[in-house]
Order: C-alpha cells, then sequence, then structure tokens
C-alpha cells in the first residue's frame, strides 16, 4: 500500500489548475463521503458504531489521499450511537462534535479541530455528495490499477499528497500563518524530509534547444509589460529633475530593467542632444571596477590622453578632474545591476559612491538583488545620495543577466562551472594536443574507478597516482610537462585541486557520476 | 550592446525613437513649470544657505580647540611622548566625516602642517596604512603612480610604506606637524591601531607626530583596547563634537523656524523624517536631503506652488492656475463662509467672476499665510522659552512647532499645566520671563514693557529681600486638620498676604492674561489658513518610497502576486500582501515557481518541484517547453537570491529566504 508520491516536501501539494483551494473544497474531502457510500450502508445501518472497522480501510484504500481523520484512534471504546447511516463527512463532524461535547474531555483532537471546520463549511457539499460519490468512484478504479506496480517508477503526472508519515500531523497547514511562524513551521526538525527522486541527466537542455525555445517563445503578458514600461518611461521627466538637483537614482524591483534603462539613455539624448551617457553593464561576467573608470575617463578625456592603468590613480585622476575641471556638460553613468558580482566589494562601492557624489556625474542605477541595499555603509549611502523607485517590469532576465542554463546547471551541481557541462568539455579537450586528452582520460577513468570501490568522501585521484599513471601511459615524463597539462583544466575548470584528510592534493573532476561514465565513454571511442 | 562591459551610448539610427512618449505629459498647469523651477531653485538655495551656515558653525568650537591644542603642542612637545587627541564624535559617521573635512582644511590653512585621515576600511593592515599615512600626508598626486613600489628619495629607493620617505620630506618642507587621524578608532583592528602608534611613537624623534583618534564611545574604552605600553607613551586630552541629534534640532530650528521660510513642512511629514533620522540613520544630512526632496516634490507635482514666487505677474499661464485655485478645498470654504453673511457676497462673487482679482487676492493671501506661519512659529517658541524658564525643557523645539502646525498645541495638557505654573510664579521668574520673550515678541513688546514696568516698581519698593509670591503659590497655603465632632476636617487656610504681593499678584494675572490671549490668538489650526495647501507641503508617501524602499518587498509581491502589477484579464487577483497567493497556469513562470518553493522546507527536491511546476502549467504546452520555462524560473530565483545550490543531497537545492521575513 505504500506508494511513492511525488511532492516536494510542502505539506500541501498543488493539484491541477486550482492546486490552493481551501481543503473542504478540494477533491479530497468530498472522497470522505464516497468512502462510506454504495456498500458500506446497508452495514452501517445494522452496525451503528461510528468507526467500524471496514471504514478505515476503505477510507485507506481510497486512493490514498483521504484525510486521515477517519482511521479510529481513540474513538471504537466509547461506542456512540448514532441510528441511521452518517453518509456525509458533514453529519459524522457533527456527531463528533457532539460527543466532545458530552465527553467534556477538554483534550481537543486534530480531528476535532477538522470536523469543526467541516461543520461550519455549511451544507452545499451534501448535494454535491451523489455526483462526487460516482466520479470518486471511477478514480478509485484507475488509481487501484495505478497502484499495481509498488512504487511507480516515474514521478505520476499528477502528484498526488505527499508521503504518508506514521507520526500525527495536522490535516492540513495551518493557514494564514505570519511569515516568522511559517519560517519556524518549516524549518522545525524533521520537517524537510524530502524524497528522493532526481532528475534524470537528460532532462535537462542542451544548450541548442534552449536557444531554440527561447527563440519561439513569447511572453503571453506582453502587453502589460510594455504598459509597465511605458509607466516608467512616464516618469522620465521626473528622473531629470532629481538629477538635476543632485540626487542619484536608483531603480528597483522584479525584471530587468535594461530597457528602460535604454529609454532613458534615448530620453536624455533626446532632451540634451549629444550628452556623454556611458552605459555600464555590470551583470556581464567579468566586468570590474576598472571597466566602469575607463569607460567613465573615456567620456571625460579626449581619446589621445595618457591614462594611468592603475585603477587608484585612475580614480584620484577622475575625481580631481571633476573638481578642478568640471566637463561643460555633467555625464551620465547608467548602471545595469549595480549589485552584480564585480561590482559587489565595499571598496568597489566607495569608489563609485565617491564619484557619484560630484554634482557633474549624474547616475541611474538598477539593483536586482532584494537586499542590494545592505551593499553600503552609513557612509557610502550618504555618497551615493539616492533616490529609489519601483521599476517593477516583469522582463525576464534569462539571456542576457542570466544564462539559465548553466545557473541551472551549477545550482544542481552538473557540469563545471568553467566549461558548459560536457558539451563544453569535448569542446576544450578538441583544442588540446593528443597527450592533455589522454591525461584527462586517466582522471575520469580514476575517479570512475574510486566511485565504483565506494571511496565515500574521498573524491577524485591522488596527485602522485595520477602523475605515476600517467607516466606509465607514456602521456608525459617530468613533472613539470604533467603540470603544464593540467594548468589548461584547471583554467575551464574541467579539474579542480582539492585537499584531502591527510593534506595530499587530489585532483577533482567537477561532474556527477552518470556524466563521468558518459564522458568516459566519449574520450574512449574519440 | 547589451553583452558589452561599458560602452558610450549613442541613439541606435536603425530603431525607431519614440519622440511622442519622452516628452512631459502636456499637463494644464505645465506653463508654469519654468517659473516654479526658478522659483524652487531660489528658495531652496536660501535654505541651504542657512543650513550651511549653520553646519559650518556646529563645530567651530570643537575646531578652534583642536587646533590651539596643535599649536600648543608644538612647544610643550615632551620627549618620549606623542600628543594626542580623543575627539568624541558619537555614533553618527557622517557627522565625523564633515567634521574631520573641517579640520583637514583648518589645519592645513598654516602651509606648515601636514594632515592624514584615515578610515578602518580603507587600512585592513599596517602596511597598507603606513601607505596611505604616507601618500595622505606628502599630499602628491603624481609621486605614486599605481604599481611603483618603490620611491626615490635623494638618491636612496625606499619601500612606498616606509616612513623614511616622510621623514626625508618632512625634513625638505620644514613640516612642523604631522597630524595623523584615525577616523574611526572602535572600528579599527586593536593590534593594528597599537602597532601605528608604537611606529608614530618610535618615529616621533624624527617626525612630529599628532594623533587624533574620533571616538564613538569613550576614551575608556580605547584604553582598555591597548596596551599598557602604548597607553603610557599617550599625552592625550579629550574634545567633544556636537552630537548628531543636537545637530539636527538646530538643523530644523534654522530652517523652519528662525527664519520665514517660504515652503513649510507640515507635522506628518516632519515627525516622519525627524523620527527616522533619530531613530535610524542617525545622519544631519539626510534632514537637508529629504528637506530638499520636499521642495521639489512641492514644486513639481503642485502647479499651484507658483504662487510662492515673488515677482510673479499676471499673464496668459494664469488662466488655469487660477480656475485651480478655486477648486482648493480651503478656498471653497472660504468662499462658503463668506456667502453665508450677506455684505460679503460681492467681494465673493467678483474672487468668482474676475481673473485678475483673484490672482491678485491670492499673492495677498499667500504673503499673509506666511505671516500666519511665522506667528505660529514665534508662538511655538514662546512656549518653549516659558517652559525652559520654568524648568521643564523635555520637549524640542521642533516638537512643539510640529504640535502646532498640527493645531494641537494650543490644547496640549503640557500648555496647560505651563499655565498653572507660570500663575504661581514669584516675582522674580516672572522678570526673568518677560525679559526672555520681550526679544522673541516684537509685536507685542509694548504690553510686556508696561507689565515689565508695573513690576519694576513693585520691586523697587519690596525690600524684604524676597520675591514676591503669588497669590496662588501652594506655599503660600497651609491645611489645617481641626476635628469636630470625632470627623476631621480639613480646611485650607491662606498665609495672609502682604500688600505687596497682592499687587504682584495682579501683574502676574495680567502677564497670564496676555500669555493665554497671545497663543489663543496665534495657534490656530493651519488647515484653516487660506491656500494652507500652497503653503504648507505634507505628503509623507513620495518621500516614504524614495528613502525608505522596500525592494525586497517589491520584488517579493511581484513574484507572489503578479496581477498586482500586470493587471491582466488572464491572472488570478492577488488578494493581498498577506494572505495566501493563488497559483494559475497564466501567472509568469518565476512566480508560479516562486510561489511553489515557499510551500517547502529548507530543502528542495528539485525532481519534485519539477513535477509539481509541471502539474500547473498548461496541459497542452510540450514538455520541452515547459522544461525551458522551468529552467529559466529556476535561474531567475537564483539570480534573486532565493535559492542556492546545496551539497546535502543529490538534485537539490535550499532556500535561502522567506517571504516577508
Amino acid at each position: 500500500m505504500k506508494r511513492k508520491h511525488t511532492a516536494l516536501s510542502s505539506p500541501r501539494t498543488p493539484s491541477k489548475r486550482t492546486p490552493r483551494a481551501p481543503p473542504p473544497k478540494d477533491p479530497t474531502s468530498p472522497s470522505v463521503t464516497s468512502t462510506t457510500s454504495a456498500d458500506e450502508t446497508s452495514e452501517a445501518d445494522v452496525n451503528v458504531d461510528v468507526d467500524s472497522p471496514s471504514k478505515p480501510r476503505s477510507a485507506r484504500g481510497g486512493a490514498g489521499r483521504t484525510v486521515e481523520f477517519a482511521t479510529p484512534t481513540k474513538t471504537p471504546s466509547r461506542g456512540l450511537v448514532v441510528t441511521g447511516a452518517e453518509r456525509s463527512a458533514r453529519r459524522r463532524s457533527a456527531a463528533r462534535l457532539i460527543e466532545r461535547e458530552e465527553n467534556e474531555s477538554g483534550s481537543g483532537s486534530e480531528g476535532e479541530e477538522l470536523a469543526r471546520e467541516i461543520w461550519g463549511e455549511g451544507g452545499s457539499e451534501e448535494e454535491e455528495g451523489e455526483e462526487e460519490e460516482e466520479r470518486e468512484e471511477g478514480d478509485d478504479v484507475v488509481e487501484k490499477d495505478n497502484e499495481a506496480p509498488a512504487v511507480p517508477p516515474t514521478p505520476s503526472k499528477r502528484p498526488r499528497g505527499r508521503p504518508r508519515k506514521t507520526r500525527a500531523r495536522t490535516p492540513t497547514p495551518p493557514r494564514d500563518l505570519p511569515p516568522h511562524e511559517l519560517y519556524f513551521l518549516q524549518t522545525r526538525p524533521g520537517a524537510s524530509a524530502t524524497s528522493n527522486n532526481t532528475l534524470p541527466s537528460t532532462s535537462l537542455l542542451t544548450a541548442d534547444e534552449t536557444f531554440a525555445l527561447s527563440e519561439a517563445y513569447t511572453d503571453p503578458h506582453e502587453k502589460q509589460i510594455a504598459f509597465l514600461h511605458d509607466l516608467h518611461e512616464a516618469a522620465f521627466p521626473q528622473w531629470d529633475w532629481e538629477l538635476r538637483n543632485g540626487f542619484n537614482i536608483a531603480l528597483f524591483g522584479y525584471g530587468s530593467m535594461r530597457a528602460v534603462l535604454e529609454g532613458y539613455a534615448a530620453h536624455v539624448w533626446e532632451g540634451e542632444g549629444g550628452a556623454k551617457i556611458v552605459v555600464v553593464n555590470a551583470y556581464v561576467p567579468g566586468t570590474a571596477l576598472r571597466d566602469v573608470l575607463a569607460a567613465l575617463a573615456g567620456a571625460l578625456f579626449p581619446r589621445s590622453a595618457k591614462l594611468p592603468l592603475h585603477p587608484n590613480a585612475l580614480h584620484t585622476l577622475l575625481l580631481d578632474t571633476l573638481t578642478e575641471s568640471p566637463p561643460a556638460r555633467p555625464v551620465y553613468l547608467l548602471i545595469n545591476s549595480l549589485d552584480a558580482p564585480g561590482l559587489r566589494r565595499g571598496s568597489a562601492q566607495a569608489v563609485l559612491a565617491s564619484l557619484a557624489a560630484s554634482p557633474h556625474v549624474r547616475v541611474v542605477a538598477s539593483l536586482d538583488h532584494p537586499s542590494a541595499a545592505l551593499l553600503w555603509d552609513a557612509r557610502v549611502r550618504a555618497l551615493w545620495r539616492f533616490v529609489a523607485h519601483d521599476a517593477t517590469t516583469f522582463v525576464g532576465y534569462e539571456g542576457v543577466e542570466v544564462d539559465a542554463r548553466t545557473e541551472v546547471a551549477a545550482l544542481l551541481g552538473r557540469g563545471g562551472r568553467g566549461v558548459a557541462g560536457r558539451d563544453g568539455v569535448g569542446f576544450v579537450l578538441k583544442s588540446l594536443p593528443g597527450n592533455a586528452r589522454s591525461l584527462f582520460r586517466i582522471l575520469v577513468a580514476e575517479q570512475v574507478a574510486g566511485l565504483d570501490d565506494g571511496g565515500e568522501g574521498e573524491e577524485g585521484v591522488e596527485y602522485r597516482v595520477a602523475y605515476h599513471r600517467a607516466r606509465e601511459e607514456l602521456v608525459c615524463s617530468t613533472e613539470h610537462q604533467f603540470r603544464t597539462l593540467l594548468k589548461e583544466f584547471y583554467d575551464h575548470v574541467m579539474v579542480e585541486s582539492r585537499r584531502d584528510a591527510g593534506g595530499a592534493e587530489r585532483l577533482v573532476v567537477p561532474f556527477r557520476r552518470e556524466e563521468l561514465e558518459g564522458l568516459l565513454e566519449d574520450l574512449v571511442e574519440g | 550592446m547589451e553583452h558589452q562591459k561599458t560602452y558610450l551610448y549613442a541613439p541606435d539610427s536603425s530603431r525607431p525613437t519614440k519622440r511622442g512618449r519622452t516628452e512631459a505629459p502636456e499637463w494644464e498647469l505645465q506653463s508654469s513649470w519654468k517659473m516654479r523651477e526658478e522659483t524652487c531653485h531660489r528658495l531652496w538655495s536660501e535654505q541651504q544657505k542657512r543650513i550651511q551656515k549653520v553646519l559650518d558653525d556646529a563645530n567651530s568650537d570643537t575646531l578652534s580647540d583642536i587646533l590651539d591644542f596643535l599649536e600648543k603642542v608644538e612647544h610643550q612637545r615632551q620627549r618620549s611622548k606623542i600628543p594626542c587627541g580623543f575627539i568624541l564624535a558619537g555614533s553618527s559617521v557622517t557627522t565625523q566625516t564633515s567634521f574631520f573635512n573641517q579640520l583637514s582644511e583648518k589645519v592645513l590653512a598654516s602651509g606648515k602642517n601636514s594632515f592624514a585621515s584615515i578610515s578602518s576600511g580603507e587600512a585592513p593592515n599596517l602596511k597598507g596604512f603606513l601607505k596611505l599615512l604616507i601618500r595622505r600626508a606628502i599630499a602628491k598626486k603624481d609621486a605614486f603612480d599605481g604599481d611603483d613600489e618603490t620611491i626615490t628619495t635623494k638618491g636612496r629607493r625606499l619601500l612606498d610604506y616606509d616612513l623614511g620617505v616622510l621623514h626625508e620630506w618632512v625634513k625638505e618642507k620644514e613640516i612642523q606637524e604631522v597630524v595623523v587621524t584615525f577616523q574611526d578608532g572602535e572600528a579599527f583592528d586593536a593590534s593594528l591601531l597599537a602597532d601605528v602608534l608604537e611606529l608614530t611613537h618610535l618615529w616621533s624623534n624624527r617626525i612630529p607626530f599628532v594623533v587624533l583618534i574620533g571616538l564613538a564611545t569613550s576614551v575608556e574604552n580605547l584604553h582598555r583596547r591597548l596596551p599598557q605600553s602604548i597607553v603610557r607613551v599617550l599625552q592625550g586630552r579629550q574634545f567633544d563634537i556636537v552630537q548628531a541629534e543636537v545637530l539636527l534640532e538646530r538643523l530644523y530650528c534654522c530652517s523652519m523656524i528662525d527664519s520665514e521660510p517660504s515652503l513649510c513642512i507640515g507635522p506628518r511629514l516632519g515627525t516622519a523624517i525627524l523620527e527616522r533620522i533619530r531613530l535610524h540613520t542617525q545622519n544631519p544630512q539626510d534632514f537637508v536631503d529629504e528637506l530638499q526632496y520636499a521642495y521639489m516634490t512641492h514644486f513639481f507635482s503642485n502647479g499651484l506652488s507658483v504662487f510662492l514666487s515673488e515677482d510673479l505677474e499676471w499673464g496668459d499661464w494664469a488662466r488655469e492656475h487660477v480656475e485651480a485655485l478655486r477648486n482648493l478645498p480651503s478656498f471653497r470654504r472660504f468662499a462658503e463662509e463668506k456667502v453665508k453673511y450677506p455684505p460679503s457676497h460681492f467681494s465673493v462673487r467678483q474672487l468668482l467672476d474676475r481673473d485678475d482679482l483673484l490672482f491678485n487676492w491670492a499673492r495677498d493671501t499667500v504673503a499673509k499665510s506666511h505671516k500666519t506661519m511665522h506667528l505660529m512659529a514665534e508662538a511655538a517658541k514662546v512656549v518653549h522659552a516659558c517652559r525652559s524658564l520654568v524648568g521643564k525643557s523635555n520637549l524640542l523645539l521642533s516638537d512643539l512647532f510640529m504640535e502646532a502646525l498640527s493645531g494641537q498645541l494650543h490644547d496640549a495638557s503640557h500648555v496647560r499645566e505651563l499655565f498653572l505654573t507660570i500663575k504661581r510664579a514669584p516675582s522674580d521668574q516672572l522678570s526673568r520671563l518677560i525679559s526672555t520673550l520681550l526679544p522673541l515678541v516684537p509685536d507685542e513688546a509694548s504690553t510686556l514693557e508696561q507689565i515689565q514696568e508695573k513690576l519694576d516698581a513693585l520691586e523697587a519698593e519690596n525690600d524684604s529681600g524676597h520675591p514676591l509670591k503669588s497669590e496662588h503659590d501652594v506655599q503660600n497655603q497651609t491645611l489645617r486638620a481641626t476635628v469636630v465632632a470625632r470627623r476631621v476636617e480639613l480646611s485650607k487656610l491662606k498665609a495672609s498676604l502682604s500688600k505687596a504681593d497682592a499687587e504682584y499678584t495682579d501683574i502676574l494675572l495680567q502677564f497670564h492674561e496676555w500669555l493665554e490671549g497671545y497663543l489663543s490668538d496665534l495657534l490656530i489650526d493651519p488647515e484653516d489658513v487660506l491656500l494652507s495647501e500652497i503653503t504648507i507641503y505634507d505628503r509623507k508617501a513620495p518621500h516614504k518610497l524614495a528613502f525608505e524602499p522596500k525592494p525586497r518587498h517589491a520584488i517579493e509581491r511581484a513574484l507572489f502576486a503578479p496581477h498586482d502589477y500586470l493587471n491582466c484579464d488572464c491572472c488570478p487577483v492577488g488578494t493581498g500582501p498577506d494572505s495566501e497567493g493563488t497559483l494559475s497556469f497564466t501567472q509568469p513562470p518565476t512566480s508560479i515557481l516562486y510561489q511553489l518553493h515557499l510551500e517547502s522546507g529548507p530543502l528542495i527536491n528539485v525532481s519534485d518541484l519539477f513535477s509539481a511546476f509541471r502539474a500547473i502549467m498548461d496541459e497542452e504546452a510540450e514538455e520541452k517547453q515547459i522544461l525551458y520555462l522551468f529552467q529559466r524560473a529556476l535561474a531567475e530565483l537564483k539570480y534573486l537570491g532565493m535559492v542556492k545550490s546545496t551539497r546535502k543531497k543529490t538534485d537539490h537545492i535550499a532556500k535561502v529566504s522567506w517571504r516577508g521575513l
């Protein structure tokens, strides 16, 4: 009877379309009605015990999604006599409530709470009962068929319920919890029992597929997104006014603000033809402070000017120029994703803020991360002199700010960070000499062998071992050569170097097992 | 373009420019924008000058103290001691910064000193500190070009963190003092501080070092952090600079009360600004920013603010404005009030019919309204002065003024209490009160002087050596308990008052009456002031959005209830920020995934997450399509910092943030 469920660790699982219908309206609760139906009616007429032993069985059999309160937990001994079949959860709830009233036992069980809820819900379900019964029974048949294989090999199309736990639990998670209570509910010990399901390694899209799909995809909310964009554009005169008064502007909200900033650049260009507008795309990997400074210097100085190379010196030069011989017209500095990793360091922010404090530099910056404001301490914040505007756009980050495929791969620990997965490794190896290919094959083979032996924790292959194997196979003759070959792998993060418990260096190919095996196949064949 | 790190914007000719849209929206009152902009600029720069003066003067005493100290140190320099000044700057980092900037200017002004100010963030270790110290002290820009690690002085090549460089330079320029300033003494690593001080001590026989340390807490605290050997060589003195809160109060008073401000910040906004700075940022500069923003918003959003301009002339632009004037609530109230009394019918009709008359009337009324506000400020000052003279100074002038602006000061309990106290005041206190109030209330001077004269005459006759007492003074009353028929009877007995006391009581009552009348005349509800819509700005919302943004809340709301932003027909309406979300396959995929991830605990199985996601998505959509959207949404969640990867379990991700926390 044990079923494997495809569910999050969440207490409730969304069902089709109306996944969050309140519990009483959920298909599961009418099913309670159905469990006590038809064949049981006659029995119930005679046997007047509320919880006849046949009931729980049918309840459990009824698709494994019935709510547990029908199970006899403490009531059997009480033997309350109820005449007539209780055909609905509602009627039974009433009985339970009355029973409690009479017994005055005080300790309200969870079942009682639910009973109250159902009772309070009103009688609409009684009318529906008849129709539901038929439908549910049909479902039951299907589900019993489904259950025949004890554990479905693939996650079923429709997720149902969460794994049944033996311990007592609340039938529905409490609703409308304040955020902190929800946090404690979700992080309470033992709450995070997640299933062991894994995504098949083939299930992630390849680069080509992603590209094709992203080309084909159109956002169904295009009209609304355009409207939001227009809304922000309507605020441009206000931005002008704020910038003219020496404030800088910070934009926040969900969605890429690239288009808004570009629109603003066009607006400024039109307003004061030929203004110097420096656009920084900080989200581009590798963008650093020196790029921003160089771009700003490019706008301030003639092309022929000789500029210092060191960022510190350049910064000083820029500050001096801005105070001593400021440009005739202010320079606009539009920064996409000011909170991008490249500019996240405190010193970078301080340098940028000191430039932004000049009345001749006008900054409009977008902030993507919800906690971006934590980048600034009081001093830097005072320098920025930011006025914030909500610029929610709902434009996806995908493609420009975020490379979804690699991000997801990295999130799941698949594929190296440097090269994009298995394809990437193949690509790198193609451009390397045969020796390097052989070395990589050795490393992968050793690592797979190590995994086969079940070497837990000791991932990868020891440096010495790898070197000797490489010499045996005549891949290299000296350690220097060996190091040179490895260097290329390090650069592309195809190999990582770690220290094991004994302090020995281990070389690790940062891929999962399936991928390693796939790689090995490719290497041996290639 | 979007994949380039940086570029200089140039319009793309291939893309059509949306010309129509970028122009300012045609607004009826837009015609006066130029004038409003000029007015705003003019009024703000006046205000700014006043504020700047307060800021400059704030620490002038401390500054001159420190300069004095630096001068004396030069002559009293003891061998083997480092002269050291502890500057107690309080918790406000930004006050410190502006103070040290001022100090640096003053110190360098003589041309014989050198000044190096270093904050903890800039110098993580000794080497970095020394490099910075030398660079700042020498203040030569081109001497250090980046990567060059050495400096050549007199044929010797020295490393750029060698204090020898500084020594050579000091000898060459005949520098009298090298002032080294630790801006935030507590934030420095204790061992770094000790190392630097030890080094300065070792070099102090060659380089004339003076050390200044900015402290937020106390000297004792610093003392505890330094080793004894270092403490022994310090020769210290303590300076206090004005605390942020005091400075904030001064700024408020100078900008709102002392001068005749053309734009008044209303009580709600004023309280919000002051509270935010007092409780959160502790930065007086923020007050200046927010004040400026209030000016900007008022002139930007309120077309009628043009009437605050001084040299206003009737012109074509004014027609719509005059029409808008007629719709102001305060004008309507005024007109309705007037219509009730037949004699004034005519004037109201004229205001309604003739634009030019109304225009002139509005100009005069705005001027009058300014006067009213000014008098109200005066009244607040009077109350404050009285309170501090009778020994109650727990309320700040800014609080009192804000109370006055909300029309509550006159009936406030503390004012009633004040009146009771004044009724009991002895004569010396009264004369002090009058002399304090005289300069504050120029318009009422004659009345006060009369009272003063009478009082002086009476006091001249009084040769008892004690001040005269008021009849209402409790000390003059004694309680007598008598037992009459087994009952205790309490009876108040007034001590016999001398004739002079009785006369004094008359004078005191006169003063009391005057003060009462004066305050009730001036402390009216500003909402009743005509055209207060023009002279008072009191909207909290724009400030809250601009200065206290909630980016996280905005993003969470956008993802949790996308309908709030998109307002589309397809997605279900979110029922509020705190209620349950509603899932629908029409919502943006990131939003769906976000809501799903909210339901789970700290670890999330991606495979199951995908099944749940797929269950919600459109049935007709292809598997690959769904997978694509899923990937995209997951990557976006990671980008927004909602989830991160974990090694605890295969194909699991860790939840990083909880909604609303």
